[in-house]
């Protein structure tokens, strides 16, 4: 019943949101009445306000990383690693990823850790000829009992249902995830080792950064959302609303913890964000970690269309999440609300981006009070100062990149920005237009490991 | 948070014993001292029409200041429940100051002590700023630089924060755009902001700190713009429409170009000219705070900790002597930096001698303490004791009990919002009590509301302020309204300061005044004297016809009359004396000759004989000016003259006394009688001093005479001849066409005629004369006629009402305009407005033809008629 209301609820945010742009569009504004003026006038406060509020709010979690000099050891990882206690089993769910799948096992592989203490679980489906191969001649090579590959036939076919498989064959303490196209660092199980021994955790998130920023025009920015989500955004979710949505990969679950929920969500399509909600919600204790040196790498998406699908994916999944309800039985209400926001930021961001050309077109056109003029200009504003943040994050993620920090590339994300938040609004569209109708399959992303050239210099 | 208020006991302490200095300073006798500024109400009163009329100015906003400041005050206002809580508006705007002077001081201190460490830098800057006549001076005035150097302080303070966190970079921006759209000149600060993000913000988050502060500051000002393009009032009018408005480039570049293009260092440079004052004031904080800017300047090189204080004050300097215009409260942000500056120097000067010895640091800095305070309190003590505001309380006071509400008083600013705003219920309120410099200025409001028409200005409350913009501004339209205006009532009893009003100079505030601008009538008749005097009488006392360069009799009692009407006793004197030495010589009376003729190159005695009508007037104006000025002499010879004309010119006939034309009146069957000479009231009055003479009868004779006239054969409309001529014996008159050369309008109505007029409508208003209405009231019916049929008059007239000229003219209009203004003033009205006020030059003072002498003269004795302004002075002397 609550899934109706749910669905209901976002509809009409929707529909009374585009009825009401489609509307004043349409209805030539010189001659419109003084009372439809008011009601305008209503709207232009309510939705200002409202956007002010999302605008102000995207920019603390966005800075939070910088705003206490403090938090900057905190954040990072541990510089001393305590004695090997936990056992590690890395699960790398692989489909159709011949290309890449021989490096990834590999770079696990070779994760500096007692081979007692650690296992590898590549993940197929029976079919999958070319990546099962590659698959088998890398751990032959390797040559190692602890690494293995399972096969499996069941469904569904999705991420998920792979990982729910190998957590069946997973012995170690600590169950871990990584996706076929990861690079991850070679100390990350002593950093999680450490953490888990000196904080008593039960859950690691930590860094994942997409690197390839040079390439396609979009690269930069979609650069920079990992940059800021997981060195800013989860710290910030994670202290204040005690409750994130955990990464797809890099991260450090108990296995008897992942046990006691019955794995993941097989049905969602953003299975990693939902098993934080519910590991929260049976209490586990998540820490964040994001140390430039340790952060898994990644490649975004190879073109527009492979980009649109996986956000709308994300999206999708997200709204699933919210729908789902399980973030009402979170036990806090700070957690609750962090929960809705995140799951639906995407949603509200989108239509904050549509607000904007239109409360500056209403501002010019209509004769509203001058101070609610002015006011419809704030999240305008917050606009800009999110575009100074991306600039000077962008300055931020070279320098601890090595990268070089070109002019035009400043030019480049002040160009590509709108165009940018207009590829997540087709994608936020998208994922709603799923939702409503009920259309679940999931879009896969395709890997060509463009960032392991890339940048493999820089990482050391 | 309770830790660490006990950990700083001590200094919360020493802040607490400061704030308790510097608020008795700052705000003892604040609201006597100084005078209420111009700005002070103008920040008042837009901070009021912000809370009461939803706009940012009572006129219309053309963005001289960015409005942040007054948004605050109004709020304040809220806060405190009205406008009128501590008295007059300004005051309530006063306890803020206080407000913001206590927060700046307790900022200063919390600088002071960041910068350095030590508490010591921090009081000495406190105890200066506070003491410091100058910034008591400034700094207690309702003024936009008192708030933004609050908000600049207090953004300052956010980045001297021990442990800077980004939120507190970016509060600190906010809290500087406040200060920029309070005060635009606060922007100079920025470098010295940037400087001080860059060296205190952690290396981790310096980009972002110092972009963040530079984007978030920046947005916050752009609302000021914003504003403008919002109201397409951002582009100068014609840019991108044709209407016109004003317009936020326009104004800055208006701004950019005012003040003088002196170098600072030139005398008549504006800043040269303030630092004069500025010292006068307060050399201390002036002279040495300047010196300890240089100095700290000099060693920032090597000390760290003195840059931030040096880059600030530096700045500021920069804008004041690289900026034209200078005013004298700019100097109010640069106090508190002075005081810094001399703070934090002194404290590294005792440091320097006291050889790490913490007694000997203790002891200097007791004695520098001492020694600073002292000095400054002993400076000067009038902040204390002097009250400059009671004579502007007293002006609002005045205008609530004496003005009428609808009024259109020009004033300061300062008294505004106490005349727009009920202080209290049933408290009366001036709409139409304006600006000064708006009314001079505004185009809008000239045009609209004033009509282009500085008549329309009723009273002038005059200030130190509109003298100087009279001064400094040539504002014409308030300098006209303020010649033709005269004191009501002055407060500057207690003024110190020096006066030239003709000059219009005065150089302190604590004085007022209330000028009543003379109505338009009275305007007229001044200026017009004014002309007249200057065009018409020569020598010492001669007034000369232009037309024939002869000088009558008539003429110069004309220019009697109105010299004592106009109050103008040299003119009088002068043409008095001027009179007798010429006129008053014949051996067997005292009646003057009346022609004085122009002959070649000399003038001469034209003819000896006396008009009556010149010598009763003559002594009538002289019966006024003893009354007026108080001089027994003029009675004396005014009894003189009145005795001789009823000895040389009354003449009885058949039981009626008859005023004849002159001494040369007498024909071979009759006298020669002018019907106009004829003037009752006159009469009245000479009875109350000649009791010898029946002079009440010869005034009811007068009538009489009027009456006879009546029966004349052809009179069917009540008119009279221009001369007549009564039989010696039987009484009887007629034509006395036989004795004049000239027979043309001797016997018609007109340019004598008229006159009768005015005389009987004198008669009704001084003596309330039954006769004289009657009379009025008799002919009233021909003039109605003549003016709804023709809607003017013909200047002659035969006595069956035939115009006899084509043409009008104003004197004999007059005729018209006397009738009317006794028996329907309605009609009067409509005349005067078409056929006087229309010929009037107000700019130059005369009617029609300037060089018509006669003209001149009756147009103005018609208008004084007319506008109520020809007292009995007889009775009234000089009320």
């Amino acid at each position: 019943m609550k899934n109706y209301i749910n669905i209901l609820f976002i509809g009409l945010f929707t529909a009374i949101t585009v009825f009401f742009l489609t509307f004043v569009f349409l209805n030539g504004f010189p001659d419109i009445s003084v009372d439809s003026h008011s009601l305008l006038t209503f709207f232009i406060i309510l939705l200002s306000l409202i956007f002010s509020l999302q605008g102000i709010f995207t920019l603390v979690w966005m800075l939070y990383a910088w705003e206490d000099p403090d938090y900057v050891k905190q954040h990072k990882s541990p510089e001393e690693f305590t004695s090997q206690k936990f056992s590690f089993t890395a699960l790398i769910p692989a489909k159709n990823e011949e290309k890449v799948i021989q490096d990834t096992i590999k770079a696990v592989n070779k994760i500096s850790y007692p081979d007692e203490l650690k296992e590898t679980l590549v993940l197929c489906r029976i079919g999958d000829e070319g990546t099962i191969a590659k698959a088998q001649g890398a751990i032959r090579e390797i040559n190692k009992k602890n690494v293995r590959l399972i096969l499996f036939n069941s469904y569904p076919i999705n991420k998920p249902h792979a990982l729910n498989n190998g957590l069946k064959e997973a012995k170690k303490e600590i169950v871990t995830v990584f996706d076929a196209e990861d690079q991850p660092h070679p100390d990350i199980y002593n950093i999680a080792n450490t953490l888990l021994v000196r904080e008593k955790v039960d859950v690691i998130q930590s860094g994942i950064q997409l690197i390839n920023y040079r390439s396609h025009w979009f690269s930069a920015l979609n650069v920079m959302e990992y940059f800021f989500w997981f060195k800013s955004g989860l710290h910030f979710f994670s202290k204040f609303g005690k409750v994130i949505p955990l990464g797809g990969n890099t991260v450090f679950i108990k296995r008897n913890w992942l046990e006691k929920i019955g794995g993941w969500d097989e049905n969602c399509l953003t299975e990693d964000a939902d098993i934080g909600f519910r590991l929260t919600k049976i209490g586990a204790k998540t820490r964040v970690i994001y140390d430039e040196k340790h952060t898994t790498q990644e490649e975004t998406p190879v073109d527009i269309a492979s980009f649109i699908k996986q956000r709308t994916r994300w999206n999708q999944g997200f709204l699933q999440i919210f729908l789902k309800n399980e973030w009402s039985k979170l036990p806090k209400t700070r957690q609750k609300i962090t929960a809705v926001y995140v799951l639906l930021s995407h949603q509200i961001q989108t239509f904050f981006l549509l607000y904007i050309p239109f409360a500056i077109w209403f501002a010019f056109t209509q004769k509203m009070p001058i101070i609610v003029s002015l006011f419809s200009f704030v999240p305008f504003f917050l606009f800009l100062l999110q575009i100074v943040t991306f600039i000077v994050g962008f300055y931020e993620f070279t320098k601890a990149y090595k990268q070089k920090f070109t002019f035009w590339m400043l030019i480049k994300i002040i160009i590509t920005f709108y165009p940018f938040q207009l590829l997540l609004m087709i994608s936020s569209f998208r994922a709603l237009y799923r939702v409503i109708f009920s259309q679940n399959a999931w879009d896969k992303t395709l890997h060509t490991n463009a960032h392991r050239g890339m940048v493999g210099v820089s990482i050391t | 948070m309770l830790d660490k208020l006990k950990q700083h006991k001590n200094e919360l302490l020493m802040l607490a014993v400061l704030l308790i200095i510097s608020g008795i300073a700052h705000g003892y006798n604040m609201f006597h001292y100084p005078y209420y500024e111009n700005d002070e109400g103008t920040y008042m009163s837009q901070a009021w029409s912000l809370l009461t009329q939803n706009k940012l100015a009572p006129y219309t906003y053309w963005y001289d200041h960015a409005p942040a400041g007054w948004i605050l005050i109004s709020l304040w206002i809220k806060l405190t429940g009205g406008f009128f809580t501590f008295g007059t508006s300004v005051n309530s705007g006063r306890v803020i100051m206080l407000l913001l002077h206590l927060g700046t001081t307790a900022l200063l201190f919390y600088i002071a002590k960041r910068l350095t460490g030590r508490s010591l830098p921090g009081i000495i800057a406190v105890l200066i700023f506070s003491l410091s006549p100058l910034a008591i001076y400034f700094q207690r005035r309702v003024l936009l630089d008192n708030i933004m150097i609050f908000w600049v302080f207090l953004s300052l303070a956010m980045l001297l924060k021990e442990k800077l966190k980004l939120t507190n970079i970016i509060t600190s921006a906010v809290f500087f755009g406040i200060a920029v759209l309070t005060k635009e000149n606060a922007i100079f600060f920025t470098p010295a902001f940037v400087y001080v993000v860059y060296q205190k913000a952690h290396e981790h988050h310096k980009n972002f700190a110092i972009i963040k502060w530079l984007a978030v500051s920046g947005l916050i000002i752009s609302f000021y713009f914003l504003y403008a393009l919002l109201k397409g009032e951002f582009f100068p009018a014609g840019f991108l429409d044709q209407s016109s408005h004003v317009s936020l480039l326009t104004t800055l570049y208006d701004q950019s170009k005012r003040g003088s293009d002196y170098l600072f260092w030139n005398r008549n440079s504006d800043f040269y000219t303030n630092l004069l004052e500025w010292l006068s004031r307060d050399k201390f904080t002036v002279i040495l705070g300047s010196i300890a800017v240089f100095i700290n300047i000099l060693l920032s090189l090597k000390k760290k900790s003195l840059r931030i204080p040096a880059f600030f004050t530096f700045l500021y300097f920069l804008f004041l002597i690289s900026g034209k215009l200078v005013i004298d409260f700019y100097i109010i942000p640069l106090i508190p930096l002075l005081a810094l500056n001399m703070g934090v120097l002194i404290d590294l000067a005792i440091k320097q001698i006291s050889f790490k010895k913490q007694l000997i640091y203790n002891c200097l800095s007791l004695v520098f303490l001492l020694a600073i305070s002292a000095y400054l309190v002993s400076f000067s003590m009038v902040q204390y004791t002097k009250d400059e505001t009671t004579p502007q309380v007293n002006t609002i006071e005045w205008i609530k009990n004496n003005l009428a509400s609808d009024s259109y008083i020009v004033i300061d600013d300062s008294i505004y919002l106490d005349l727009h705003e009920k202080r209290f219920s049933g408290d009366r309120i001036f709409p139409n009590a304006d600006w000064a410099w708006k009314v001079e200025k505004d185009e809008m409001l000239k045009t609209k509301k004033y009509n282009n028409d500085w008549k329309r200005v009723e009273y002038i409350a005059l200030s130190h302020e509109i003298l100087r913009q009279m001064r400094l501004f040539k504002n014409n339209f308030i300098e006209k309204a303020f010649i033709n205006s005269f004191p009501v009532v002055e407060w500057e009893k207690d003024s110190t300061s020096y006066f030239d009003i003709d000059k219009y100079l005065s150089t302190n505030g604590d004085w007022m005044s209330i000028y009543k601008v003379k109505d338009k009538e009275s305007i007229a008749l001044d200026d017009s004297w004014k002309f007249y005097k200057e065009n018409f009488i020569i020598s010492y006392g001669r007034v000369i016809d232009p037309s024939n360069y002869s000088t009558t009799s008539e003429g110069q009692s004309y220019a009697m009359l109105r010299a004592v009407w106009q109050n103008d006793k040299p003119v009088f004197d002068g043409v008095w004396a001027w009179t007798k030495d010429h006129f008053q010589y014949r051996i067997q009376d005292k009646l003057f000759s009346w022609l004085w003729i122009k002959d070649d190159e000399d003038y001469k005695l034209g003819d000896s004989a006396s008009a009556s009508d010149a010598d009763e007037d003559i002594a009538l104006t002289l019966l006024f000016a003893y009354k007026r000025w108080g001089e027994e002499k003029y009675l004396i010879e005014a009894k003189e003259i009145i005795n001789d004309i009823w000895s040389q010119e009354v003449v009885l006939i058949n039981g009626h006394y008859y005023l004849v034309s002159g001494s040369g009146a007498s024909r071979d069957d009759g006298f020669l009688l002018n019907p106009s000479y004829f003037s009752p009231a006159t009469y009245r009055i000479f009875a109350q001093v000649d009791e010898n003479h029946p002079w009440n009868k010869l005034a009811d004779d007068s009538y009489y005479l009027f009456n006879k006239i009546d029966k004349l054969n052809n009179n069917t409309m009540g008119l009279s001849p221009n001369w007549l001529l009564i039989d010696k014996e039987t009484g009887l008159i007629s034509s006395p066409g036989k004795y004049f050369q000239n027979k043309d309008d001797i016997d018609f109505y007109g340019f004598d005629a008229f006159r009768i007029m005015w005389r009987i409508a004198i008669d009704a208003i001084w003596f309330n004369e039954p006769q004289a209405y009657e009379y009025l009231k008799k002919v009233e019916p021909f003039y109605t006629k003549e003016w709804i049929t023709n809607n003017n008059f013909s200047a002659v007239y035969s006595l069956d009402g035939t115009r006899k000229v084509p043409y009008s003219n104003i004197s004999t209009n007059v005729g018209a305009l006397s009738v009317f203004t006794i028996t329907n003033k309605t009609l009067a009205t409509e005349i005067f407005n078409k056929l006087f006020e229309k010929e009037y030059n107000y700019d130059l003072g005369y009617w029609k033809d300037k060089n018509n002498y006669y003209d001149q003269n009756w147009a103005w004795f018609g208008l004084a008629l007319y506008s109520d302004n020809l007292p009995n002075l007889w009775e009234k002397g000089n009320k």
